[in-house]
């Protein structure tokens, strides 16, 4: 059984992908092949709430990472909404809430990567 | 003097996996609050998969050893590879701004944000983590 459920949605031009539980070692590679899938389908705007993820390793890091650098070279936007107080504290702790753009909430995001 | 308990796996996640969850539960057991849950969580995420992933090269044929001691006042961890070893101080600081973008190398300095001790051996392929319990 997953210890990492991820859901995704289309919602126009923008992609929304919900992960809910934990990002760790054996999850991290799961979560990568679902964004190859975007990225295969030149999907380059994406929205990742957080909000269900209560854990995530360095491994997962570097998958927020990779995806928000993909976004970025390929004139998309990545944005992050709503990480519970542990993965925020793991975000200010490597200092990625200075790279990524974190939101409050749906809206906000989708209103943010809705700008041209 | 208290007593380590010794496990060791060959070099495989899910086998990992079980390790991490076996040591959480028994913390969860001494009522360590969930920050320290999260804590060691973290840096046996990090440990076990460096093990794996940089010291055994993934080779399965090559053990990782992990030697605990998990009681009321402290959490005691070592995770030693089979490989040759690294100087941690070669890894470049993950923080700076430069970095951030490069999306691995950022498991040592958590263990060190989240742990109150992370010391390596000279050989490099041993690590040493320990967790107090500071509300005791």
């Amino acid at each position: 059984m997953s210890n990492l459920d991820v859901s995704i949605t289309q919602d126009d031009q923008t992609t929304i992908i919900g992960l809910s539980g934990s990002a760790d070692m054996q999850e991290a590679n799961m979560f990568n092949q679902h964004l190859e899938k975007v990225f295969e389908d030149a999907c380059y705007t994406l929205i990742i709430d957080l909000s269900g993820l209560k854990f995530t390793s360095s491994m997962g890091l570097g998958s927020l990472i990779m995806a928000h650098t993909t976004c970025k070279d390929n004139r998309g936007r990545l944005a992050l909404v709503k990480p519970q107080p542990a993965v925020m504290k793991l975000f200010k702790t490597t200092r990625l809430d200075q790279l990524f753009n974190l939101f409050e909430s749906l809206e906000e995001a989708k209103a943010a990567v809705g700008k041209d | 003097m208290y007593k380590f308990e010794q496990i060791e796996i060959a070099s495989d996640y899910t086998l990992a996996k079980q390790i991490e969850d076996q040591l959480v539960s028994q913390a969860e057991t001494h009522q360590y609050d969930e920050d320290v849950v999260f804590a060691l969580r973290l840096s046996l995420e990090e440990a076990l998969s460096n093990a794996i992933r940089h010291g055994n090269k993934g080779d399965a044929n090559k053990k990782v050893t992990i030697r605990y001691q998990i009681t009321s006042d402290i959490i005691d961890i070592y995770v030693e590879d089979e490989g040759e070893g690294f100087n941690p101080t070669d890894i470049p600081d993950p923080t700076v701004q430069e970095n951030l973008s490069i999306p691995s190398g950022r498991g040592i300095m958590l263990m060190r944000a989240y742990m109150n001790k992370v010391e390596y051996n000279a050989a490099g392929n041993v690590i040493h983590l320990v967790k107090l319990n500071q509300a005791s």
